[in-house]
């Protein structure tokens, strides 16, 4: 009996965004776990920057859902050359991972600012 | 079989460990920095999820039993998107069982099972979160150890003051704030590292109206 796709799909970012780069098919299921790396990250980083050059009010917030959204996409059609419809469309790829990456966001911009704050 | 006792045994030491935690601190003199508050809560988030993810990992996650259901319901989870894209494509399936509504039952009954398996996990987390806002509001209650560098709105205002007197400004945030999304997001990241929940294809959306309906249908 051969191992189950469950066992042996890609958990690791790189080792996903390696395997597109060598040609082979990225699963719906790999994709999504480069989309939620990519979209914390993003979160993380833009709090602390936000946090560290002062940023304040709703334009923060209104700011990172539209850059969480729209910067994951060309990732996940350039680089991982998954097609939208295999995601389910463009507005699920905009969506996966976005909430807990605002999480993220909030907390580390909260952090940096108390941080930086007098 | 992993136990009521092994329950106990772990929300005891995740009890223990928060506590010899908080007794350090009072050993402390006082501090009167926001900055040196926050990073105290910080500190006491983190804590509260490695100790309790920490523990299910120990007692649930890396035994066989646990990864072997995770990793048929995964299976069965891309069986059944397979399915349906067959099915929406006109083809029909070959044997009884690989139609996408039997593979659904089955993913339905393994998910109901995986949910008896990450009890003690989910009674950990719970024990993990009361613990916490336990320690860090006995020692925070009334401070403000963030700002906010936005106004929150709805439940959000509602957290990010609970704990702070009434005059407090709208981007004062309380220890609760912090507690809550710092944990939220490091938990979320650790089982995703731990791979313990199922994936986005396998997650099978039950409503109670479809519950409902389901067992309203078994006594007609």
């Amino acid at each position: 009996m051969g191992k189950s796709k469950a066992t042996t799909r890609l958990r690791s970012p790189f080792a996903i965004v390696a395997k597109a780069g060598a040609g082979d098919k990225v699963t719906k299921t790999e994709c999504e776990e480069v989309l939620f790396w990519v979209r914390m990250s993003l979160g993380i980083l833009l709090g602390i920057v936000y946090g560290f050059i002062g940023v304040q009010g709703w334009i923060g917030v209104v700011s990172f859902l539209a850059l969480g959204a729209v910067i994951p996409l060309p990732i996940v059609t350039n680089v991982l050359n998954v097609e939208e419809a295999t995601m389910g469309g463009r507005n699920e790829i905009f969506k996966e991972g976005l909430f807990v990456a605002f999480f993220a966001f909030v907390g580390a911009w909260t952090v940096t600012n108390t941080w930086f704050s007098s | 079989m992993l136990s009521i006792r092994t329950a106990l045994i772990g929300a005891t030491a995740v009890a223990l460990s928060l506590f010899a935690v908080a007794d350090a601190k009072k050993q402390k003199p006082p501090s009167t920095r926001m900055q040196d508050d926050l990073l105290e809560v910080l500190v006491y988030a983190a804590m509260s999820v490695i100790i309790s993810e920490g523990l299910s990992w120990f007692f649930v996650y890396r035994t066989e039993r646990f990864r072997a259901k995770i990793n048929k319901i995964n299976d069965l989870g891309e069986q059944l998107a397979e399915a349906k894209e067959k099915e929406a494509l006109g083809v029909e399936a070959k044997k009884k069982g690989q139609s996408a509504a039997a593979i659904e039952s089955d993913l339905k009954s393994e998910a109901q099972g995986l949910q008896m398996t990450k009890m003690i996990p989910t009674l950990l987390t719970a024990a993990s979160m009361i613990m916490s806002f336990k320690i860090v509001g006995g020692s925070f209650d009334g401070k403000v150890v963030a700002r906010i560098p936005f106004e929150p709105m709805l439940l959000a205002k509602g957290l990010a003051g609970r704990g702070l007197p009434g005059d407090a400004e709208p981007t004062d945030g309380g220890y609760a704030f912090v507690l809550v999304l710092v944990s939220t997001t490091l938990r979320t990241m650790v089982q995703r590292i731990l791979d313990v929940n199922p994936t986005k294809s396998a997650t099978v959306q039950q409503s109670p109206f479809g519950q409902l309906a389901d067992a309203n249908k078994k006594n007609n």
